[in-house]
């Protein structure tokens, strides 16, 4: 009853929301936007702002210091990093069974992507070089030329590279997998805390804590400058013969034999 | 005076590690509606997605259902249109907090260094020294029993080719444990006791304990950080000073993700009061000696800056740094005077970085320092040239 319900109020929002100039299907809308957002569906550029439409075959993307997040009807959300590009290609939600297919294709950036209340194998993301099952629930992905970085932080996906058509399970939060042009995978291999891009409270990955991994000096040994100090001082107060030392002992310093 | 000083960075850090104000860890109270409920929230933020209140019920609903994800993405999307929501920063905290992967991170890093004048000496030989360095970090984080736990270990490790300066031979292993708990929504503090141990010039050299407190805030989502630390050494006592000491230090670590495309800024200011006051004085002992010893009891003030620009989509990254330091003595003195000893260090840097060397998390580094310190005891003024060769793989 309840889920008939839903379902109803589901496609009334869907229709009452729906811009009367679009022939493409309302799927979700901008639930945030800063800076430069922008949709390009049926060859029009429009200007995305919070409250946007978006629609099946809709182009987004972000430009620099820029942040969008798109939030679907079935409450998957699309965190999209600056100077980034991802079309919707194929949205079906039916309520009533909790069930559909959700399909982005992206083609460079950074996204967050949180699975709302579709049966976990609904989702499907295509990237230039892999295509990924996400089985739930929170996957960063990065988007390069060359490369696809998938990072699961709750739940599991699968990747499957374009190349070679072969498909490797993710399945332990907080690692990540690398897919190149080539072909080549890489991992999984345990993200190493680098975030790829920052815009305000949002951070891709969703956990990280350094720009490039060592910035800031990694080994925390002593300064050579006092170990040669202490060198300098050891030798020159000892007076010692070479391999001999000064030794302290109650209070008495003598060189040891 | 300074004892003082040591001890009370000790105690606060201590303290630091106690049960600090933490804010509550829970969620809002809410009835608990249901996945329904959930869905019709989500169609009325689909018509008005800057209603914070809707939003906050949503992710209150969302978390009280264990749907963290769902929290987590509304409270991002408050937070896009209104950064400075308190509740929301609390929630996505908490989220966050609830979220997150247990992890062991392993960082080793090995390579060629090849150093003008290893011993710092005002008239350095005429060649140059070899050494190999390598360093291991392992940074383990995971929950247990609700309260993030952090623990790392680092060793480094100096080891010069041939003879000549192999008494210039270190290494040292150190590890520290303690919990990450956030005393405010933005701001988390580490509080972690330490252990480490260290060799140096073929001997023992030190085992030393420490109190630290680390204090983390992001930003914009960058890490910025303060370490706070007081140790104690207990000093091998064939060595010279061999005796006990303390020093305190602080350490800032300043992240500035994308000042320019592509480019981050890093700025780490230091302080450290070091009293290890082992040493002969002049006279007392050796009476050949002009000034009195204690190489280990100084006030040292500095800071390191650092440029990191990305090519090629990562595939190249280029660096600069300058960093200064000056060291001031409290017991050295400038022979023929009562003037304590000072020195200045200047040392700006390259480095050219090639990621995902060979593979992914792996770094190719190629770099070269400068350093110029100049003190009013002329016998300690160098210069140094320092070209580095290493390999760093995380895993």
């Amino acid at each position: 009853m309840a889920q008939r319900f839903l379902f109803r109020l589901a496609l009334v929002a869907m229709l009452l929301s729906a811009a009367p100039a679009r022939a493409q299907s309302n799927i979700g809308i901008a639930s945030g936007a800063k800076n430069q957002v922008e949709g390009v569906v049926g060859g029009q550029t429009q200007t995305i702002a919070v409250g946007t439409n978006v629609f099946g075959n809709e182009l987004v993307r972000t430009g620099p210091d820029s942040l969008a997040q798109l939030l679907f009807v079935d409450q998957t959300s699309l965190s999209v990093a600056p100077q980034s590009e991802v079309t919707l290609d194929r949205f079906v939600y039916d309520p009533s069974r909790g069930a559909g297919t959700v399909a982005l294709r992206t083609t460079v950036g950074a996204f967050r992507f949180v699975t709302g209340a579709q049966n976990p194998n609904s989702y499907q993301i295509e990237t230039p070089v892999a295509t990924i099952s996400v089985r739930g629930t929170i996957l960063d992905i990065l988007v390069y030329a060359d490369r696809t970085v998938v990072i699961v932080q709750e739940g599991q996906a699968t990747v499957t590279s374009l190349r070679t058509r072969l498909s490797y399970e993710l399945t332990t939060p907080g690692t990540a997998l690398v897919v190149w042009a080539s072909g080549r995978v890489e991992g999984p291999i345990t993200w190493d805390s680098t975030i790829i891009k920052v815009n305000g409270s949002v951070p891709f990955p969703l956990f990280g804590n350094t720009i490039w991994p060592d910035q800031h000096d990694l080994f925390p040994g002593d300064n050579r400058k006092f170990l040669n100090d202490l060198l300098n001082a050891d030798r020159q107060s000892s007076g010692c013969s070479p391999g001999s030392v000064l030794v302290t002992f109650n209070g008495r310093s003598f060189c040891s034999p | 005076m300074r004892r003082h000083l040591i001890f009370s960075l000790l105690l606060s850090s201590l303290l630091a590690a106690g049960p600090v104000a933490v804010l509550a860890q829970q969620p809002p109270v809410l009835a608990i509606g249901g996945a329904e409920e959930l869905a019709r929230l989500n169609l009325q933020i689909l018509r008005a997605p800057t209603d914070p209140a809707l939003n906050l019920r949503y992710a209150a609903l969302a978390e009280s259902l264990g749907l963290n994800r769902l929290a987590l993405a509304a409270y991002e999307r408050i937070l896009m249109a209104d950064p400075a929501n308190l509740a929301a920063q609390l929630g996505i905290d908490r989220v966050r907090a609830a979220i997150q992967p247990s992890t062991t991170q392993y960082t080793v890093e090995g390579g060629y260094l090849w150093e003008s004048n290893p011993r710092y000496t005002s008239i350095p030989s005429t060649h140059g020294r070899n050494q190999f360095v390598g360093g291991l970090n392992i940074t383990d984080e995971r929950t247990v029993d609700g309260t993030r736990w952090r623990s790392t270990v680092d060793g480094v490790l100096h080891e010069y080719a041939g003879t000549g300066v192999s008494d210039l031979d270190y290494g040292r292993l150190g590890g520290v444990t303690g919990p990450v708990l956030w005393v405010n929504p933005a701001l988390a503090v580490n509080p972690g006791l330490g252990v480490a141990g260290a060799y140096f010039d073929h001997r023992w050299f030190y085992a030393e304990v420490s109190a630290n407190a680390t204090f983390t805030t992001y930003p914009g989502g960058a890490e910025q950080a303060l370490t706070l630390r007081a140790a104690y050494r207990d000093y091998n006592h064939t060595f010279f000073p061999g005796t006990q000491g303390g020093y305190a230090d602080a350490i800032g670590k300043l992240t500035f993700p994308d000042v320019f495309p592509d480019t981050a800024i890093g700025l780490s200011p230091w302080v450290r009061l070091s009293e290890i006051a082992g040493g002969v004085g002049k006279g007392v002992f050796l009476p050949f000696i002009a000034t009195d010893l204690q190489p280990g009891d100084y006030l040292d003030l500095g800071g390191k800056a650092q440029i990191l620009h990305s090519l090629y989509d990562e595939a190249l990254v280029l660096g600069a740094s300058f960093s200064v330091g000056g060291r001031f003595y409290q017991s050295v003195e400038v022979p023929g005077s009562t003037e304590r000893r000072k020195d200045v260090t200047l040392s700006p840097g390259v480095q050219l970085i090639f990621p995902h060397f060979l593979a992914y998390q792996n770094d190719l580094r190629l770099g070269y320092q400068y350093s110029w310190n100049h003190s009013n005891v002329p016998i300690n003024s160098y210069r140094d040239h320092v070209i580095n060769v290493t390999v760093v793989a995380r895993f």
